[in-house]
């Protein structure tokens, strides 16, 4: 009972009660003012009517010679008589007799200048038990005799109207009030019933489902414009938690590896009393543990910071070319050192507008998985070129290369290729890589190399000049 | 040196005054960025060693007073943000060198003892043109390098290692600083470009030559000098 009752003055408060309630008053305002306005003119037209009527039957009356004048007003009176009376007339001749309708006297205050005035004129009709004042529109004359001729209009219909009108409007202002309130109810409860809908489903993500999403009715209008919105921002919600569920497994798998392996270090250390050379060796291990911890979990922030946007505060614009070449000297020199076959073409003058260090290191994470993980005679070729409103970098290695259908998958964090999972590396590169390169505009794709090896290249916008 | 270390956390502040009081140098310690930017104002140090998040003023803060206060003392910035736009910020704010949190005492070590060298004799206006170690010369205006008279061919990048090297006679350089300083990258690659770049250089300047000048420090750096460690 208490929650129905609720139910009910929840539909009292909606928006759309408030707003119908509001709608209501003014329909019923405006309605009334138009009745009143029709009530008016209508009346008004018929009076008008009733003027020019009268005027027009007096005249045609003194038209008529006297004799004929008597007889007509007679019976002109004696023919309204009995039935439902329209008119009276009354004429008073010269030598103060009156005849015609059952008018007890001649009305002195109506002027006889042939115009319509409004004049109370007193009935007393015995046959018809009739003894009243009535005011009524009447136009009176004298005739060239000295007579004088009067015809009064009786309201009917026209006192009908005024008498019945009020209540026609009120009617039908509390119909057009009944009906927007009924409208108001109506819209109000379903619009209720659309947000409940969706406060169910918040309430059900705020209990942990995170899977829940609002539901859509076929109708396509604004809730499930907003229903529709909710449900990819949730979705995106989800994708996002979901990631960082993922990255925290992820975390916990990546970093506890060289974390247990550094504990274990420690222990042994402990346990087997070794020579202060031993000592100091396990420490410097231990440090170097700690350094590869330190460096995954700088390069994880980095991802982070990357992917939320907030990165790059001030891009600046800088060459591409310049940079890319101390790199690629760089690993062109360690290259060399191992003899392995190593080529380098770097297009000039490639403005871009970014991080100068972040781009250096996604270049230096991509000739550094070229490096590691293929044999040190393997050769690796470094092709920077402009292509239209791009700086394309590639780096292009002929080693054993990696299944096709792994190419998107080796860019997700900690992703590593089976070969590879014995080799140093936290598998964060090329995740950095591709988050740098999207940061930056750009996109990032892995593809075989023709005849056999892996080439990522990098597309990246360049700045405008 | 005289050294003053600000740094809040007490225990990190002790740790680094004691493994500096040991190496030789002179330390006060400032708990809070107030005290620490009027003691840095009152006294001619040598080296300041400034935690960025401090209590009282921030670290940033107070290197920019100091350098609004015409101050030149060399500052190291020790931070636990170590991102690329946070060392950046940190550098433009008048911090001469920027190390991230947990860092190694050694690289730490390193750094001041050549922070204090870059501006100690005689101001930092002196930017010699003709360096000289031992019997190993480089012109910089001419690019030219010989060592016992004898013209050695450098590539450029090989002639800026050789640089930075020589600008630090004696002194330790670890593979970041070179890495941050020499070749401008904020990051640590897999792959071991420092060591080629060394054994490039070493290749050039010391194998037909008695004695060894460039020496490496298994796991430390590498010294540039006549006399072995």
């Amino acid at each position: 009972m208490l929650t129905w009752f609720k139910q009910r003055t929840r539909v009292l408060r909606t928006s759309a009660m408030r707003l119908a309630l509001r709608y209501a008053l003014l329909q019923v305002g405006v309605l009334a003012l138009a009745l009143l306005a029709l009530f008016w003119t209508t009346y008004r037209y018929v009076q008008l009517d009733i003027e020019a009527s009268l005027s027009h039957e007096l005249a045609s009356l003194r038209e008529l010679p006297q004799p004929l004048l008597l007889e007509r007003v007679q019976a002109l009176a004696a023919h309204m008589q009995g039935t439902q009376r329209l008119r009276d007339y009354v004429l008073l001749t010269a030598d103060g007799v009156q005849i015609g309708s059952p008018i007890e006297a001649w009305p002195e205050g109506l002027p006889t200048d042939g115009r319509v005035h409004q004049i109370v004129l007193h009935f007393t009709d015995s046959a018809l038990d009739r003894d009243e004042d009535a005011k009524l529109p009447a136009i009176a004359s004298v005739l060239p005799d000295g007579s004088r001729l009067l015809i009064a209009q009786e309201a009917g219909h026209l006192e009908d109207m005024r008498d019945v009108l009020p209540w026609v409007a009120l009617a039908l202002l509390l119909l057009a009030a009944g009906l927007s309130l009924a409208l108001g109810l109506a819209l109000g409860r379903r619009w209720l019933g659309r947000v409940e809908e969706i406060n169910h489903t918040t309430a059900a993500i705020m209990q942990g489902a995170l899977g829940a999403r609002v539901g859509l009715s076929e109708r396509d209008d604004e809730f499930d414009v907003l229903a529709r919105h909710l449900n990819a921002m949730l979705e995106r919600i989800e994708q996002a938690v979901n990631g960082m569920r993922e990255v925290s497994d992820n975390v916990a798998h990546d970093l506890r590896k060289p974390l247990s392996r550094l504990k274990t270090r420690l222990e042994l250390a402990l346990r087997d009393a070794g020579t202060p050379e031993d000592d100091r060796r396990v420490m410097q291990a231990a440090i170097a543990d700690a350094d590869e911890l330190m460096r995954s979990f700088e390069v994880m922030l980095a991802i982070a910071r990357l992917e939320a946007g907030s990165a790059i505060p001030a891009p600046e614009p800088f060459d591409l070319s310049p940079l890319l070449r101390r790199i690629a000297d760089l690993y062109a020199d360690e290259a060399e050192a191992a003899a392995r076959p190593f080529t380098v073409e770097i297009a000039d003058d490639l403005p871009v507008s970014g991080s100068a260090p972040l781009l250096a290191q996604a270049f230096a994470n991509l000739l550094d998985n070229a490096m590691l993980h293929t044999a040190a005679e393997v050769a690796i070729a470094v092709r920077v070129y402009r292509d239209d409103a791009h700086a394309v970098i590639e780096v292009i290695d002929h080693g054993a290369g990696i299944p096709a259908d792994l190419h998107a998958r080796m860019t997700e964090r900690f992703s590593r290729g089976d070969a590879a999972r014995t080799l140093p590396g936290s598998g964060l590169g090329l995740a950095l890589v591709r988050a740098v390169v999207a940061a930056h505009h750009g996109a990032m794709a892995l593809a075989a190399t023709p005849g056999g090896g892996l080439t990522a290249r990098l597309r990246l916008p360049l700045r405008e000049a | 040196m005289r050294i003053l270390v600000v740094e809040d956390d007490a225990q990190a502040a002790e740790f680094l005054r004691r493994g500096l009081v040991e190496s030789g140098h002179v330390v006060d310690v400032a708990g809070d960025g107030k005290l620490g930017l009027s003691m840095a104002l009152d006294v001619d140090y040598d080296v300041l060693i400034v935690d960025r998040m401090l209590p009282g003023r921030d670290g940033l803060s107070l290197i920019r007073m100091l350098r609004a206060d015409a101050r030149h003392t060399p500052v190291l910035v020790l931070s636990a943000l170590g991102q690329v736009d946070q060392r950046i910020e940190g550098l433009r704010a008048g911090g001469d060198d920027y190390l991230v949190k947990p860092y190694a005492f050694s690289e730490l070590l390193a750094r001041i003892e050549v922070l204090a060298r870059r501006v100690r004799p005689g101001g930092e206006a002196v930017v010699s043109t003709l360096l000289r170690v031992a019997d190993l010369e480089l012109d910089l205006e001419h690019h030219r390098v010989t060592r016992a008279g004898r013209r050695i061919q450098l590539q450029p990048r090989e002639l800026r290692l050789l640089e930075y090297l020589m600008r630090r006679p004696g002194r330790v350089v670890t593979r970041t600083m070179l890495l941050e300083q020499v070749w401008d990258m904020h990051f640590d690659p897999q792959t071991n470009v420092v060591d080629s770049q060394i054994s490039r250089l070493r290749a050039k300047i010391d194998r037909d030559f008695d004695p060894p000048l460039l020496h490496t420090l298994r796991g430390f750096g590498y010294r540039l000098g006549a006399e072995s460690c």
